[in-house]
């Protein structure tokens, strides 16, 4: 169970109480200090399940190598992301793989001199290894750029659907059933084209798309948390609605907010990755994971050179999949569905 | 004219209004396709060309012949006839007036007549032509074919294909209009058909050649028959046809060995269902003969290696041009020097690689193919010359960095096409984005000259091997067209352009060549990339490959079997 902040106040923990802060008190809502007793459950769900650590972890290492892997990779290796090294492709177009040299001059074999290419080049000669780290960045500030968006809108609109009830309620939650009834990757598509290519439309697309998931969830909590006794005696005693869902509401939506999020977040990470296959995200030469794998399987070229496609689709499994173990794991541990009964 | 321009282009900037009707255009968007209308010249068939003679071990073989789902025909009325796949039925099933022949190498590749019986005469003001038709023609159903019914097919033609590309014909608009039932410039005498033009035009016998003037017999619909049963005159004819799916041709027991060879297969089956990555497989397997057109260039990579299919893939060069336009309308393109430093600083060999290598592609730097250009020597380099370039850039007087952006479809290879360009591009100073989109709306967008469009990729496939053909494209009194995105208009260079399209034969081809050269040389309206290059493979029991130059595709009627 969580405690509100009107019930900490009056317990004593927050000097200087409001007037209907001790309201609390009155009405006899029983007030278990949890914090303590989440954190220490957060910590006995991570020592149960290792997955989940490691997927904290991964996840970690992932947000540490989208901000300076890129850079760092091209440092060591010497290959900026974007550069296309003749060399790199034989007289046939085929570009060299994984672990391998340059071509010398004549294009007929590997120059034991040449450039080390450890994940292989791409079709145009560049590094692969570089390009997909740079991929990374570009797939995490979309993605993560997107779900904050989302996630915004959707507090907004779950809070106000599901505080105020009613007419409003209505419409929004026919807006929300509306939204999910469309085929979300095809309207992105014409969306994004509309909009024309570009990162902040891309995650203006994404965002466009990924609002009602949250909306629903935060409705869902506020319609649970607006009936509760606290909330009925913070309005009696004249709470303004600003301050009710600021500090009654709002605070309630966290855990599930920051679950739901990871969940968004590797549902953006595929959209993204939809939209640039698709020749719809951002415009080349910017390396995105989407872009790679069409490049590789538009042209054919992954058969000849399975690099091409494992690259990318590696790179999407493992973040994908890192983010969705993250997020059941957070769940397990934060979302008390009776926490707020 | 019935093009098959794919001169595609891209979106970007446009009015929000044109945004928002685009991407719901989108939805609907159709495939590109690429009509390569024309036959061709083409050359070199490069590595191991096919004999004309097929094995005689397997009498009256039944062949499949593969064409990608995406490249459908058009139609399959012998009058609307007008994309590669449907000119290669049309080259199976009927013959013009005058064509070229179903023949490979120079033969096929030189004018010649069809069911006319000779060249015509032509009137000394260059606007009568006169032909005798062969006598004792037949279509497949019996029918004698007359030359009334070629007066008839001229008339149905502007009937249900008015746009097709054919000089002015006395009477023609006559007939598209509405207001006539005949074309009063063609006259038939019994044997003899006479056309009159309303000016002179050099290429109006290449013109005929193009495979929707085939004949039809009098009295056929006026309206488009898509029902596959309008009757032959070529050595096959439609036995039976399911739209999208499947095309079965038969021996047509009325052709006339006069009109050229009855061909190997006594069946052919044109799989129009073919998923263009299974072709390859069906191919090893024996299920597929060959495919109309090209493999795409990872299958044609993985046939040249293949040890079962040695001797059995073929790389042609055709006559489709591939080329970077730069709108000189526009800056920084509308100064001649950034635009040829910009044909300094490409590096076509590179470019070419990335399109595939020598089974895709063949560096190109002028504006009408090899087959066409004579002995005309290299313009600009095919390896960048960068210190060349940046004269240029710098006599251009432009302030660098200067931002431009490149309109690119999705297809094929383009989008990194695009990329090489943008990389070839900036150490002279031209920082280029890649705007990449839909063929269908990359074309919507670039061909609406107020769109300011500044770059973009061009195909062009000839309709016939004529360098007038090409050079149209950059007429400066063809300005408006939507073909033209480079919107080339350097007045001083009409009459030139005029000249060389009244000339006929040898003349015309020279002046085609030095008119194409001096655009090129002092104007660089084109940055040309390469020609494209067609690779087919055959099933290890098929005999007899050989390359219509001129037409730019297998020559099916000699396909055997062993």
């Amino acid at each position: 169970m969580s405690r509100t902040p009107d019930a900490q106040a009056a317990s004593g923990a927050t000097p200087g109480l409001a007037a209907e802060e001790s309201v609390d008190l009155a009405v006899g809502i029983t007030e278990v200090p949890e914090r303590t007793a989440r954190s220490s459950g957060l910590r006995a769900v991570l020592r149960r399940n290792r997955l989940v650590t490691c997927a904290g972890a991964v996840t970690l290492l992932l947000l540490v190598l989208a901000v300076v892997g890129g850079p760092l990779a091209a440092s060591i290796t010497g290959h900026p992301p974007n550069r296309q090294y003749n060399n790199a492709l034989n007289p046939e177009g085929v570009p060299i793989g994984a672990f391998e040299r340059t071509y010398n001059a004549a294009g007929t074999a590997h120059d034991p001199n040449g450039q080390l290419f450890v994940l292989g080049a791409d079709l145009l000669g560049r590094d692969q290894l570089v390009r997909a780290l740079y991929g990374l960045r570009t797939s995490f500030t979309i993605a993560v750029g997107g779900a904050i968006l989302a996630i915004l809108g959707g507090i907004a609109l779950g809070v106000t659907a599901g505080y105020f009830g009613g007419f409003t309620d209505a419409v929004i939650s026919r807006a929300i059933e509306a939204t999910l009834a469309f085929p979300t990757l095809l309207l992105g598509v014409g969306l994004a084209l509309a909009l024309g290519p570009g990162m902040l439309n891309v995650i203006l697309v994404i965002s466009i798309f990924g609002w009602y998931y949250p909306a629903r969830i935060v409705r869902s909590v506020t319609i649970g948390v607006r009936n509760l006794q606290y909330i009925e005696a913070a309005t009696s005693v004249g709470a303004s609605v600003p301050r009710i869902l600021f500090r009654h509401i709002l605070p309630r939506l966290y855990s599930p907010m920051l679950i739901a999020g990871t969940s968004v977040v590797a549902a953006n990470v595929l959209f993204e990755a939809g939209l640039s296959y698709l020749g719809l995200g951002v415009p080349p030469p910017t390396a995105t994971w989407g872009q790679m794998l069409s490049d590789a399987v538009g042209s054919g070229y992954y058969q000849i050179d399975l690099w091409l496609a494992i690259v990318p689709g590696a790179c999407l499994v493992i973040v994908v999949l890192t983010l969705n173990l993250l997020g059941d794991g957070l769940r397990d541990a934060l979302d008390h569905r009776d926490s707020y009964l | 004219m019935l093009e098959k321009l794919r001169t595609l282009i891209g979106l970007n900037s446009p009015s929000r209004l044109w945004r928002v009707a685009t991407a719901l255009a989108v939805g609907v968007a159709v495939t590109l396709s690429v009509s390569a209308c024309g036959s061709g010249s083409s050359t070199a068939s490069s590595v191991p060309s096919g004999s004309e003679e097929a094995a005689e071990s397997v009498p009256n073989p039944t062949l499949t012949v593969g064409v990608y789902h995406e490249d459908l025909f058009e139609s399959i009325d012998t009058n609307l006839w007008d994309s590669t796949t449907s000119w290669a039925v049309a080259r199976l099933t009927c013959v013009p007036l005058v064509w070229y022949p179903n023949k490979s190498g120079k033969a096929g590749e030189e004018l010649a007549p069809g069911l006319a019986e000779k060249m015509p005469t032509v009137s000394s003001d260059g606007r009568t032509y006169t032909f005798k038709i062969r006598p004792g023609l037949q279509f497949s159903n019996g029918k004698p074919l007359t030359a009334a019914d070629v007066k008839y097919t001229f008339y149905r033609l502007y009937k249900v294909n008015p746009g097709a590309f054919l000089p002015q014909i006395e009477g023609a608009q006559a007939v598209i209009e509405g207001k006539a039932n005949e074309v009063t410039g063609v006259e038939a005498k019994g044997n003899t058909l006479t056309i009159h033009l309303t000016e002179k035009n050099g290429a109006f016998l290449q013109s005929l050649s193009q495979m929707y003037t085939c004949p039809v017999p009098r009295g056929t619909t006026l309206k488009p028959d898509e029902s596959g049963d309008l009757p032959a005159s070529g050595p096959y004819m439609i036995q039976s046809y399911q739209p999208t799916q499947q095309l079965v041709l038969v021996r047509n027991p009325h052709f006339n060995p006069a009109l050229g060879p009855r061909g190997v297969a006594g069946k052919i089956i044109f799989d129009l269902a073919l998923d263009q990555t299974q072709a390859l497989t069906k191919i090893k397997l024996g299920q597929l003969a060959t495919t109309v057109e090209s493999l795409p260039s990872s299958d044609a990579l993985l046939a040249r290696h293949d040890p079962t299919l040695a001797g059995h893939v073929f790389s042609n060069v055709t006559s489709t041009l591939i080329y970077m336009w730069m709108n000189n309308d526009v800056a920084p393109f509308n100064n001649v020097d950034v635009r040829k430093a910009v044909n300094y600083a490409l590096d076509r060999n590179q470019l070419v690689k990335v399109s595939g290598g020598a089974d895709a592609a063949q560096s190109w730097d002028q504006m009408i193919p090899p087959a066409l250009a004579g002995s005309s020597k290299a313009l600009y380099p095919s390896e960048p010359d960068l210190a060349k370039a940046k004269q240029l850039m710098k006599e251009s007087g432009i302030s660098l960095p200067v931002s431009t952006t490149i309109y690119t479809p999705d297809l094929t290879n383009l989008p990194l096409v695009a990329q090489v360009i943008q990389q070839d591009l900036e150490p002279i100073g031209i920082k280029l984005n890649v705007h990449v989109a839909s063929t269908t709306v990359t074309s919507a967008y670039t061909s609406v000259r107020a769109h300011h469009a500044p770059a973009g990729f061009g195909a062009w496939t000839q309709d016939y091997p004529d360098g007038g053909d090409f050079m149209q494209l950059v007429d400066p009194r063809l300005i408006t067209s939507s073909s033209d995105h480079a919107h080339f208009n350097v007045a001083s260079m009409i009459p030139a352009f005029k000249a060389a399209e009244e000339k006929s034969g040898k003349a015309r081809e020279v002046a085609y060549q030095e008119l194409a050269k001096e655009v090129q040389e002092n104007y660089a309206p084109w940055a040309p990339i390469f020609m494209q290059v067609s690779t087919q493979a055959t099933a290890p029991n098929v005999t007899g490959f050989a390359w219509q130059g001129a037409a730019s595709m297998p020559l099916l009627t000699s396909l055997g079997m062993k």
